[in-house]
């Protein structure tokens, strides 16, 4: 009916499309971002974690040791001690 | 674990210093491998210490297989005088409790400080002397 206000909720001042993408869409999607990197970012600085029981895909390496690949010819040696271990 | 390295560098940096303060603290030399060799662990173990040539008698070899979770400390000739089956194997316990919780760098170098702890021994002199 003509003259009748209009009721119900809304906005006191009218948003544009840029201010509802920034509100909406980019706020929330720099707060993710934001909580993303502050849950990786002490992974990422330690460095790879070893889970046992999962699968070792790293290469080989050998620290404090010699060439891998002359080792692979090198002779065994029989003589002195040790142990073995699992875990 | 993806592809790739099994450290990162600082990781193998508090290995590398481990492996010089035990060396200085035992006059041993120590090297840690770390991979998943098909086949028997030890026998790999005695192929690694044969690679060091003259230092194999006074060297400590550590092979860890994360892959199936074993471990090997191989000791050469002169090493097993300083550092026996038992005290290796006390070394082992204090890398395999950390490798179980996940911590394979920190396990190393705990393991690695537990051995030459125990193979602390006098500095020989005049041992190169002819008699």
């Amino acid at each position: 009916m003509a003259g009748r206000e209009r009721s119900g909720f809304g906005y006191r001042d009218a948003m544009s499309p840029a201010e509802i993408l920034g509100w909406f869409v980019l706020l929330p999607f720099a707060l993710y971002v934001l909580v993303s990197l502050l849950v990786y970012t002490p992974s990422w600085v330690r460095g790879p974690k070893y889970r046992p029981g999962l699968s070792w895909w790293a290469e080989p390496v050998w620290i404090g040791g010699t060439d891998l690949d002359a080792a692979a010819l090198a002779e065994p040696v029989r003589e002195g001690g040790g142990c073995s271990a699992r875990w | 674990m993806p592809a790739g390295e099994a450290f990162s560098a600082g990781q193998v940096d508090a290995i590398e210093r481990a492996i010089s303060h035990a060396r200085a603290e035992s006059d041993l030399t120590y090297s840690v491998f770390v991979g998943a060799p098909d086949g028997d662990l030890r026998e790999q173990g005695r192929q690694l210490l044969g690679a060091l040539g003259g230092d194999a008698d006074h060297s400590v070899v550590v092979v860890i297989d994360p892959a199936h979770r074993r471990l090997e400390i191989l000791t050469g000739a002169t090493a097993a005088r300083y550092l026996d089956d038992r005290a290796t194997a006390l070394g082992a316990m204090s890398m395999t409790s950390s490798f179980a919780a996940g911590d394979l760098a920190g396990g190393i170098v705990a393991g690695l400080h537990t051995l030459s702890e125990h193979a602390r021994h006098p500095r020989t002199l005049h041992s190169g002397l002819a008699e």
